[in-house]
């Protein structure tokens, strides 16, 4: 299972889907439609740039100390999906706007 | 539309292969305007297959006199393939149009505007036997038995029940007609011919629709089958009624005081008529009956419209509901009046039913027009306001209005405030393209905090655009409180905060007494009184973009923001604003606003990429 854990934790970053109720997502909205969510989840190893040994390097020397800083790039979405439009429990429309993934990379 | 005219608009029969010349098929009828007219009937030499071919016509004929269509050649299968090419229909039709004229036709004209239809549907395969024919079948074609009549004609013979073709083909089955529910209405069944006549004059405003049965009983030997279908009998109308004043009442006033703006309805009078009035074409309707202002008065005639408009109404002579119309007259102002206008005067409005032939086809209406005029003044209170010296820009003090302003239409009142003498001039005045009240709001915070500065004497002058009439009054602002600290690293504008702690130790653009507030929501889903920061509760957000909120995107975003709203959330008029959100909403003033539940802990990222602080 440690194998496992090892391997599953080496897949790169890509797109990935899920079926949810629009409730589900949060926002607010009630409503029981199911809208298809993509979003973007897997490593970014393979992503490291000179910034980052760097980076990392300067915060272990005490030369960045205050400042939030991410010293690892990080699976994020590049583009978005179109608009999702839905209709809630209360006969209203809804749009929303960048709701799901459309293409991911390492930023 | 006068002289003979079809009962029907339309007529269908089947039409079978081989079936023999001679064949009857079916009979149409007219009815008359006079009692001297005859009728002729008569065929136009086409036939029309589908809207894009035609064929002429070589099997049908009509007798002029009877209106009795019948086959005069044999239809065999050659000529039905012929006729159904290019019909993509399963069932082909084919159409013919049968005219009418009250003088024997010289030529074969076939463009008189009195003409009904008759579709014919050719069927495939030779007439069934009789036994085999339901009963519904062998009394009544599929079309409903639906008729109209002109009222005020005479009376006429205009439908047979009998079925020529099926009386043709089965001699040997009785098939006789009853017309029930007519007794004591106008129309009879002759038992010989088995045609149905209306006995007398109709009159719609009596009366408009006739509902009865025909019922139908074929026998065959010792079986007997009975079939009943309505029999409908619409009364078409024409203008024969005057208008008429409802309860005589040929008189309104009309007030002209405050609400001086072009448009505005000033008086309604109603007019009735016993006849319909049918709505399309609108250019006919609207001549049929005219309501012109009777003036040589040119002021007046460029001052004043009369709009009329009409709908139907319901009236019941005796026990029947039958249509009528209403028609009002709108006595409107064609151009704003200026507030010096000062009249009284009768403006008389001609009402004239151009169709009816008859001495009161007119009734006048009389409108008692006043015009009065209003006074551009301030009420004899002096404006005082005091304002709190951490107040900030853009903080709103209060709002300056002459006297009845918010009742003006039409009326522009421009505000101004005249410069005080002192240095000391932290207010200024706003007014919105509708407003009809000014704004005074602060334009200058430093000035609040000079201790030199402690009452302020403003001259206001309000001035009406049209007359340039003006009047003035006196303001007076008064400073008070004492300077708080400002604390350190504060946003300028307050709907940057998310919590109720760091909201109310700030200030910003736009707050009272130099600390922004907070609203607290009910917090159910999406709702207009969602959680938020704002200057002042009583003005941001409420759903307006006022006129001093829209001089700065800081000041209040919840009411302006034309940007990107993220999160659960509903966009206010004219896609300004967040008219009702899902729990807080902040925002980043010229950018994004957020929608969010408070117990949302943000996570950055995924579990892969924790920052290793």
């Amino acid at each position: 299972s440690r194998r496992k854990r090892a391997r599953a934790r080496h897949k790169p970053c890509e797109l990935r889907e899920l079926e949810v109720s629009v409730s589900e997502l949060g926002l607010g909205y009630e409503s029981d439609e199911t809208v298809l969510f993509r979003y973007c989840s897997g490593t970014c190893e393979a992503a490291v740039r000179s910034y980052d040994l760097s980076l990392k390097s300067m915060r272990s020397r005490r030369r960045i100390r205050r400042e939030k800083v991410r010293a690892r790039p990080c699976c994020r979405p590049l583009a978005y999906d179109d608009d999702v439009s839905f209709l809630d429990a209360y006969n209203r429309y809804y749009t929303v706007n960048e709701l799901s993934a459309k293409e991911c990379g390492c930023v | 539309a006068f002289g003979l005219y079809f009962p029907r608009k339309e007529y269908v029969e089947n039409v079978y292969i081989d079936e023999p010349a001679g064949m009857p098929l079916l009979r149409i009828h007219a009815l008359k305007d006079s009692h001297e007219e005859v009728a002729h009937f008569h065929l136009c030499q086409n036939l029309i297959i589908s809207r894009a071919r035609s064929h002429e016509n070589n099997w049908f004929q009509i007798r002029e006199k009877t209106g009795l269509l019948y086959l005069s050649k044999n239809l065999d299968r050659d000529d039905f393939n012929m006729l159904s090419v290019g019909n993509w229909m399963p069932l082909s039709k084919v159409m013919l149009y049968v005219f009418l004229s009250s003088h024997p036709f010289q030529e074969k004209e076939c463009d008189s505007a009195t003409r009904t239809t008759v579709f014919l549907s050719l069927i495939n395969a030779t007439a069934p036997a009789c036994s085999s024919l339901t009963a519904r079948q062998l009394c009544f074609t599929e079309m409903d038995l639906s008729f109209h009549i002109k009222e005020n004609k005479p009376p006429g013979t205009f439908h047979q029940l009998q079925l020529p073709s099926v009386h043709h083909l089965c001699q040997n089955l009785s098939i006789s007609y009853k017309l029930l529910a007519a007794e004591g209405l106008p129309f009879r069944y002759n038992e010989n011919t088995t045609s149905v006549r209306v006995t007398q004059r109709l009159d719609r405003e009596e009366r408009e629709r006739y509902e009865l049965i025909a019922k139908c009983t074929v026998r065959e030997g010792f079986r007997e089958m009975q079939v009943e279908v309505p029999f409908l009998v619409n009364v078409l109308d024409e203008d024969d009624s005057p208008p008429f004043l409802p309860n005589g009442t040929d008189t309104a006033d009309a007030v002209v005081e405050f609400n001086r703006k072009e448009g505005t309805v000033l008086a309604t009078l109603t007019v009735y008529d016993a006849d319909t009035t049918p709505i399309y074409p609108l250019e006919s309707s609207r001549k049929k009956y005219t309501g012109t202002i009777v003036t040589d008065d040119p002021w007046i005639s460029e001052t004043f419209r009369v709009e009329h408009i009409f709908d139907e109404i319901h009236f019941s002579p005796n026990g029947s509901r039958v249509r009528g119309t209403r028609h009002e007259y709108k006595l409107v102002l064609n151009k704003s009046i200026s507030v010096t206008e000062h009249r009284y005067f009768q403006l008389d409005v001609l009402v004239n039913d151009t169709e009816f032939h008859g001495p009161e086809r007119s009734v006048m209406l009389h409108f008692n027009v006043s015009i009065l005029p209003v006074s551009i003044q301030f009420s004899n209170v002096t404006y005082q306001f005091t304002v709190n010296r951490n107040a900030e820009r853009f903080a709103q003090i209060g709002k300056i209005c002459i006297e009845n302003c918010m009742k003006f239409r039409g009326v522009n009142i421009t505000y101004k405030l005249l410069p005080p003498n002192a240095s000391c001039y932290p207010v200024g005045i706003l007014q919105g393209r509708e407003d009809k009240y000014g704004s005074l709001y602060v334009n200058d915070s430093s000035v609040l905090r000079r201790p030199d500065c402690k009452e302020i004497q403003y001259t206001v002058q309000a001035t009406d655009k049209q007359s340039r009439k003006h009047t003035k009054t006196l303001l007076t602002v008064v400073l008070e409180g004492t300077l708080l600290r400002k604390e350190e690293d504060c946003p300028d504008s307050c709907a940057i905060s998310k919590h109720r702690a760091e909201c109310e130790e700030c200030g910003g653009l736009g707050v009272l007494t130099g600390k922004c507030q907070w609203r607290q929501g009910s917090g159910k889903g999406i709702t207009t009184n969602y959680s938020t920061c704002t200057p002042s509760i009583k003005t941001c957000p409420d759903g307006i973009c006022d006129v001093v909120e829209s001089r700065d995107p800081a000041v209040c975003p919840q009411d302006c923001t034309s940007g990107n709203i993220i999160g659960g959330h509903g966009k206010g008029t004219g896609n300004l604003g967040i008219k009702s959100g899902h729990g807080i909403c902040y925002c980043f003033p010229r950018q994004n606003c957020y929608c969010e539940k408070d117990d949302i802990k943000e996570q950055l990222c995924d579990e892969v990429c924790k920052t290793v602080i």
